[in-house]
């Protein structure tokens, strides 16, 4: 049961009742993940410190040619964001795609990240961007990448009874440059965890030309979020097209390592999955770069 | 020991100042003390929306809610949406159409739509159909609920143009 | 790849308990002022049986709907009509209800032909008025002849029960008379199949249903609409999962129903074939449109791959599974279960 819970006006404020209650306060912003743990009592909170009440934690902007999203836009901020539609629209894409209207209206992206599911919609999407995190504390500041903030056992290396998470930043997808993609496969077609999602970007310096880099992200496959490195090694300078990008979906559905599940199916049918969500991802990631596609 | 501390909102439209415990729900909150018994717990783990309100004009779902959250903040419930006697356009929709079976979807429905209709006046089927995804409704299979949408749409312009007239 | 399918789905089903009575009573008073009381053990869980029932009294005294008040599913006082199941209400506790009107009726049936000189086969209730059916413009107001009852210390009010004929099934040879009548219908279902990752997008139904008389168009057209939904999430996702005897999805988060966008576009031919002995010709359809749903979806799926299925439910892992076992590639085996 709760002895309290804090509605801080300030940054300061929450970092300093965290202080106070030195591991028994926690961080919520949405709660859409937190309340059910709480319920369920998979996690342990005396007291709740709610940060959603700091309006400067919540924006989405370009600022010194990188985007910044404050940790507690909602899901609903991220994709109605014209301008995240325009430069990044697999983010916004994923967004989207996550539970209902009224989870994406409360659930945070800073949420979703520090909640570390393997297939959170829109972590995945910052991921295949390669986002930097920002992590207040006491102690100070620190800028972090996205992926660092994950442990290998899965989780967060984030501790919400010391640190906030307050924004997440990447450089946009410049036009004619870079192309994304988010695809997603659920059991029905709205409210519903993924089967499978895959976040791709790729780059390339001159139209057509050999990709410079590309990132591959799926989940749930593995432990957290999963990048798929050898198909991102065997992209990075070849030239792209169905069959590097078939050689590619080939070597990621090899590497992903889904587990056989009751709910979301066998790990044979979701490596194949894998393989055909990835190939299709980079088709249209590529349509983007090309500037020829819907640009999702 | 966790403590009570008072709370002031806006409930449909009216302040109200009441006693909260830290780890209450919004939807508790609603049910269990102030009475407004409306809305509805479905599963409890924001999968059917039938616990819907808007707070702050959004579509939230109550059972997830720590009650906290509203302070200061305006909440409407179906309770506020119209009266027996004066029924919302969308109430009086719902009811033309056929749109309510058992009735335990609709004010979580009801509340949605709402919200859609503050944001979209005039919303298309696919605008509805997202706007809604998050309500389940097990009797219906949905077909009048949109067709009482779009009548609501139309019944709420149709009212606007008289009052301009 | 998407590949497109047409299938359809028919089906049959008796309305009632199977070769059992299973009988409904009801009572209706009509009172000085031409409200109307119906008691009735019914319990309208969403379908309706209150505004159904209730029309079927009001078409039978001549009055309008908004005067029959329904009491219903009390136990503290109203009647048994057996369980809202077996899409029984409509045709077993309709006839309840209407005969319990016509014995209500009754007294002012005797009244108003002698007054009008006329044979009681002859006497029609309609709009207020009770008149002979071959002169309409005689007529007497239904509230004049309801207080020369009273005058007489007459009520108006009766009882009424119905149990469909049906007879007990041979325990060797299975025959008998199960139903006294049944509900036809044939569904028809178009969808899209992803033939890479076993989707399935259902984009059409159209449901036609022999509902002996629709006394209600809308209700059954709700009742259409949802036995859909059903059905789509029994073809395609719904599914109890049991491990050791336990239920691993007992919660919305795991046991999965259709969405409002799962949903596809449902068009509802209402088919009236009048049942000779249901009121006003109307059997059920509560339980039917679910039926034919899941044919109708899985041949549709056959339809668009060439693939015969027969397990439900049909999950994009089934099909993607029997689409590589079509073409040599073998279909997936599971190892240790994490769920
Ligand atoms: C019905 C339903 C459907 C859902 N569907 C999806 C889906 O399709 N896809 C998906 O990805 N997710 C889904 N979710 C999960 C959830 O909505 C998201 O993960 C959401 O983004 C969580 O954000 P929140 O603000 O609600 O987090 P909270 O519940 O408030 O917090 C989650 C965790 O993060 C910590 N935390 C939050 N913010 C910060 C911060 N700024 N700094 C430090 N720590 C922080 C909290 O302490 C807690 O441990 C669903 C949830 C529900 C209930
Ligand atoms: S009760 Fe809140 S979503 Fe079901
Ligand atoms: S009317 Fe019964 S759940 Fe929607």
């Amino acid at each position: 049961m709760l002895e309290a819970y804090y509605k801080p006006a300030s940054l300061e404020e929450a970092l300093s009742i965290l202080d106070d209650f030195a591991g028994r306060a926690r961080v919520i912003a949405g709660g859409t993940d937190l309340v059910l743990q709480l319920m369920h009592k998979e996690v342990a909170a005396d007291v709740l410190v709610d940060i959603s009440g700091l309006r400067q934690l919540r924006k989405i902007r370009e600022e010194n040619g990188r985007i910044v999203i404050g940790a507690l836009s909602t899901h609903t901020d991220l994709s109605e964001s014209s301008l995240l539609q325009e430069k990044a629209p697999l983010l916004s894409a994923a967004a989207g795609s996550v539970g209902s209207l009224q989870i994406r209206n409360v659930g945070t992206v800073g949420g979703n990240i520090v909640n570390a599911q393997p297939a959170a919609d829109t972590a995945v999407a910052l991921l295949a961007l390669d986002a930097t995190a920002k992590v207040v504390s006491l102690s100070g500041e620190k800028q972090v990448l996205l992926e660092e903030l994950y442990s290998p056992l899965g989780g967060s290396n984030l501790n919400p009874c010391r640190e906030i998470l307050t924004e997440i930043s990447f450089a946009p997808l410049s036009k004619s440059k870079a192309g994304g993609a988010f695809v997603r496969l659920a059991r029905r077609k709205a409210v519903a965890l993924p089967v499978l999602n895959v976040a791709v970007v790729i780059h390339s310096e001159e139209a057509k030309g050999a990709l410079t880099d590309a990132r591959i992200v799926m989940g749930p496959v593995a432990l957290t979020p999963f990048r798929a490195r050898k198909a991102e090694q065997v992209l990075r300078g070849s030239f792209p097209g169905e069959e590097s990008f078939c050689r590619a979906a080939g070597l990621a559905a090899d590497e992903a390592r889904p587990r056989d599940s009751r709910f979301r199916g066998s790990a044979a049918y979701r490596k194949e999955l894998a393989r055909v969500m990835v190939l299709r991802a980079l088709t249209i990631a590529q349509s983007n770069l090309d500037g020829q596609g819907v640009n999702r | 020991m966790s403590k009570g501390k008072e709370l002031s909102f806006t409930l449909n439209n009216k302040p109200v100042t009441v006693e909260v415990e830290p780890h209450t729900i919004l939807l508790d909150l609603l049910r269990e003390k102030l009475g407004l018994t409306g809305t509805k717990r479905g599963c409890g783990e924001g999968e059917c929306g039938a616990c819907t309100v808007i707070v702050n004009n959004e579509a939230v779902n109550a059972c997830l809610y720590p009650a906290w959250k509203v302070e200061n903040c305006s909440v409407l419930t179906v309770e506020g949406l119209g009266s027996e006697e004066n029924l919302h356009p969308l109430q009086e929709a719902f009811l033309e159409t056929g749109a309510v079976q058992c009735g335990f979807c609709t004010p979580g429905m009801l509340m949605s739509s709402y919200a859609l209709l503050q944001k979209t006046p005039d919303p298309d089927d696919d605008e509805i159909k997202t706007a809604l995804a998050g309500n389940l409704c097990r009797c219906t299979g949905y077909v009048k609920i949109l067709e009482a949408v779009k009548k609501a749409a139309y019944k709420m312009k149709q009212s606007e143009v008289n009052e301009e007239k | 790849m998407k590949k497109r399918g047409w299938g359809l789905g028919c089906m049959w089903y008796g309305i009632g308990n199977t070769g059992m009575p299973n009988p409904s009573g009801a009572f209706v008073e009509l009172l000085d002022d031409a409200t109307v009381i119906l008691l009735t053990g019914c319990a309208d869980i969403g379908q309706g049986s209150n505004t159904a029932l209730a029309q079927i009294v009001a078409e039978e005294l001549g009055v309008a709907l908004e005067m029959v008040k329904v009491v219903s599913a009390d136990t503290g006082v109203t009647p048994d009509a057996g369980a809202t199941s077996a899409s029984r209400q409509t045709y077993i506790s309709g006839n309840a209800v209407r005969k319990a009107a016509e014995t209500a009726k009754k007294p002012l049936k005797e009244k108003a032909a002698a007054l009008l000189k006329v044979a009681e086969e002859q006497i029609e209730f309609r709009d207020y008025k009770i008149f002979p059916s071959f002169d309409p413009k005689c007529a007497l107001p239904l509230k004049n002849v309801i207080r020369e009852c009273r005058r007489d210390g007459l009520l108006t009010l009766g009882h009424g029960s119905f149990n469909p004929d049906t007879a007990e099934l041979d325990k060797e040879s299975g025959r008998g008379i199960p139903y006294a009548t049944y509900a036809f219908a044939t569904q028809w279902a178009e969808v899209e199949v992803d033939t890479e990752t076993g989707e399935v997008t259902v984009l059409k139904i159209v449901a036609a249903h022999d509902v002996g008389k629709a006394i209600n168009p809308k209700a059954v057209e709700g009742q259409i609409e949802g036995g859909c939904s059903m059905g789509l999430g029994y073809a395609l996702m719904e599914e109890v999962i049991l491990e050791k005897g336990m239920i691993l999805n007992p919660g919305l988060s795991n046991y999965l129903i259709p969405t409002f966008k799962d949903m596809p576009e449902i068009i509802s031919l209402i088919v009236e074939e009048e049942e000779e002995t249901g009121p006003f010709g109307a059997k059920g359809v509560g339980e039917p449109p679910l039926i034919p749903t899941a044919p109708a979806i899985l041949n549709a799926v056959s339809n668009a791959l060439g693939i015969h299925f027969t397990e439900l439910p049909l999950t994009p892992e089934k099909i993607l599974s029997a689409l590589h076992e079509k073409n040599n590639k073998g279909a997936f085996q599971e190892g240790d279960l994490d769920a």
